[in-house]
């Protein structure tokens, strides 16, 4: 059993110090509240009856390529949330270790904060969720307002989501406790823990078998083949690509943007980078998905738009556009909200270098340049990069798209735009943060 | 007419109940080295943060003096104080404040680049910096690439890179041995005499303070010695 006396202690610390719970707990209600209102869409659009009953095939498969658009970010996000929470254990577990703890009785309780994090977020969530549904009630589709009830997703489908992000912050909590080494004397992070792609291709194949369940759920038909073979054509192979390419990309601006540097700012960013392309890509490859997605779709759209007015497909375009705008928005929403999180993360786990920079002279200005040039250089490379791609391989559509509608085309460029400028939005949101955290005091921040 | 570089008056911090410093004035002329003495706990460090205006004390008043005017750093706004730091001051610490993303000449580079010095000219300088304090090719190495000597060392070039008024070094050969912490040293004290930097050393060591041409000794935050060592040559 667990010690009493100890769990007393950390739950005593891990209270007191409401702001390492603020920003878990937030993460999770937003992961949750952006999780379940998406999927509540989906299922929305799955249930209508249509004027037209043969639309009701076409409705359903398009919602369900918004939902394998959605879920890239909504991992994203999801995953920042769980790095949140079993991040710098180790000062807190030393002093529990010192007191006599055991090192399984340690475990256990970062693992149990980790779970209460996230069931407070998630049930948080909850409520914002409950926010949304009015909001997303007033969607037209085929014409009608579709109306909060609509929107309301059964108990049961609700709890089933939560209960994925417990388990994803549970899994996570329990596979970073694996690089924190505990000795008789101290605790202190390992480096060379060999990664296990094993789990992480377990949470996929769970995480599929998941939206398989749900959907079978809701609609029994081949709509989930003919979403996902267009969705593996139009946006997967070109991901898979940018995958392979995205880390490249990256390290190649970085590598220009050392060599041409000529302020601080920028040579200390281009480092940065240099030194881990990799999470940089990460944090960002939603970004490209999305623009990407942007892109080709606003082409098809500006095409399609010359066969409005067609009886029984009247309000298909406008629909659609919609839905592409309503896609586009909330998954760079929740690509923002991602970076939002890991900014403050590594505002917390980088404060040592900042606060150095800020001893030698440096203006907490410069720095925030610094932070906010990793995530916009990047950003705008992988863009150049991904938009490119698009409107080559696209060309064709999009030039008809031109040429049928170009203020279809333009709207398409608008919202992508507003979109993509989320992401540096969200990055200058966590300005403040750095500017208290580099200006306290040097000791006692821990713990 | 010759002012002193750095006054320091009836300073007092207090964290919880006992004093890190304790009513302490203390004035430092222009071109001084100061060695800062006294058991752990003492109140160097938060002297030495006080003096620098990394942290404004509690109470009392710290003036620095450049080259014009007299600033006092307590009236100075946390930006401003950055900016005094940057402009008329280097820092040695005991580790070393650099940044293991950046080679050693773009860590030596830094304050440079930071007073608009452009980069060309300022990994010249750097370079020069590095040849004279026995690095001469280690440029394009990292942190982790260097030893404990020649890391400190590369802290001494960056501490005196901008020319600055004053060089505070904590604990500078803290982590070093006997044999590497005598050429550090020699280091810091060389180029520090060369262009009339003031020094001031916080130490443990007593080999550290017989080179340096003043000692003051604290305890419990207050000052209970100041020797000047008369006859100490520039090594
Ligand atoms: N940020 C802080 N929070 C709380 N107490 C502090 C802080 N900084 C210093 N102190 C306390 O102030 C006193 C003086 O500390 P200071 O670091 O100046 O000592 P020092 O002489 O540099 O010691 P050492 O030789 O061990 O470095 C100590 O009792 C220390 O515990
Ligand atoms: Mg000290």
């Amino acid at each position: 059993m667990l010690p009493l006396p100890v769990v007393a202690l950390f739950a005593r610390k891990s209270i007191r110090d409401v702001r390492s719970w603020l920003l878990p707990v937030g993460a999770y209600a937003l992961v949750s509240g952006l999780l379940v209102s998406v999927i509540a869409g989906v299922v929305m659009y799955w249930q209508l009856e249509f004027a037209e009953p043969t639309m009701g095939f076409t409705y359903r498969m398009l919602s369900s390529v918004a939902l394998f658009i959605l879920a890239l970010p909504l991992i994203n996000l999801a995953s920042a949330a769980a790095r949140l929470s079993t991040r710098r254990k180790d000062a807190r577990l030393s002093g529990l270790r010192l007191v006599g703890a055991s090192s399984w009785t340690l475990r256990a309780l970062v693992l149990g904060e980790a779970i209460s994090q996230a069931v407070a977020g998630v049930i948080l969530g909850g409520g914002l969720y409950a926010l949304l549904v009015p909001l997303l009630g007033q969607l037209h589709v085929d014409g009608r307002q579709v109306g909060a009830v609509a929107m309301v997703l059964p108990v049961p489908a609700i709890l089933l989501c939560w209960l994925l992000l417990v388990l994803l912050a549970a899994v996570s909590s329990a596979l970073g406790l694996r690089r924190v080494a505990i000795s008789p004397l101290a605790v202190r992070t390992r480096r060379d823990v060999p990664s296990m792609h094993w789990i992480r291709l377990a949470i996929a194949v769970v995480a599929i078998l998941a939206v398989v369940a749900l959907w079978r759920q809701f609609i029994n038909g081949p709509e989930i083949v003919v979403a996902m073979v267009a969705c593996g054509l139009l946006f997967g192979v070109p991901m898979l690509a940018m995958s392979l390419a995205g880390p490249w990309i990256v390290g190649r601006s970085a590598r220009r943007m050392q060599r041409t540097a000529r302020t601080p700012e920028r040579l200390i960013a281009a480092r940065t980078l240099l030194a881990d392309p990799r999470a940089a890509w990460r944090q960002l490859q939603s970004v490209v998905l999305l623009a990407f997605v942007a892109v080709t779709v606003g082409g098809g759209l500006a095409v399609m738009a010359q066969g409005q007015g067609q009886p029984g497909v009247e309000h298909l375009v406008t629909d659609m556009r919609t839905g592409a705008i309503l896609t586009v928005l909330y998954g760079f929403f929740t690509v923002a909200c991602a970076v939002l999180i890991d900014q403050m993360a590594s505002i917390a786990d980088r404060r040592e270098v900042w606060a150095n920079l800020h001893l030698l002279g440096m203006p907490v200005s410069s720095i925030d340049r610094v932070r906010r040039l990793t995530v916009t250089r990047p950003m705008f490379a992988l863009l150049l990069v991904a938009v490119g791609s698009a409107v080559i391989v696209q060309a064709p559509v999009l030039g008809a798209g031109v040429l049928f509608s170009p203020v279809s085309v333009a709207g398409a460029i608008v919202v992508a735009t507003l979109g993509v400028a989320m992401v540096p939005l969200a990055s200058r949101l966590t300005s403040r943060s750095l500017a208290t955290t580099v200006r306290a005091p040097a000791v006692a921040q821990d713990l | 007419m010759s002012y002193p570089q750095l006054q320091a008056l009836d300073l007092s911090q207090h964290y919880g109940p006992t004093p890190a410093l304790d009513h302490l004035s203390i004035t430092i002329d222009r071109g001084e080295s100061v060695a800062i003495m006294g058991p752990s706990g003492s109140g160097k460090t938060t002297l030495l943060h006080a003096l620098a205006g990394i942290d404004v004390a509690q109470s009392g008043e710290v003036i620095f003096h450049g080259a014009d005017r007299p600033v006092s750093i307590h009236a100075l706004s946390s930006e401003q104080r950055a900016d005094v730091r940057l402009r008329h001051f280097g820092f040695v610490f005991q580790q070393g404040l650099m940044l293991s993303e950046l080679t050693v000449v773009e860590n030596v580079a830094l304050p440079l680049m930071l007073c608009g010095v452009d980069r060309a000219s300022a990994q010249q300088t750097v370079s020069a910096w590095l040849n004279r304090l026995g690095l001469a090719g280690m440029e394009d190495r990292r942190l982790g690439e260097l030893s404990g000597g020649q890391a400190q060392r590369v802290a001494v070039a960056r501490a005196q890179v901008c020319g600055p008024d004053v060089v505070f070094a904590d604990e500078p050969t803290g982590a070093l041995d006997s044999v590497t912490s005598g050429e550090v040293l020699h280091a810091l004290l060389e180029s520090s005499a060369e262009h009339g930097t003031t020094l001031v050393v916080v130490t443990h060591d007593e080999s550290v303070a017989a080179r340096c041409g003043r000692t003051v000794r604290l305890r419990d935050g207050q000052v209970v010695s100041d020797t000047a060592v008369t006859g100490v040559m520039a090594p």
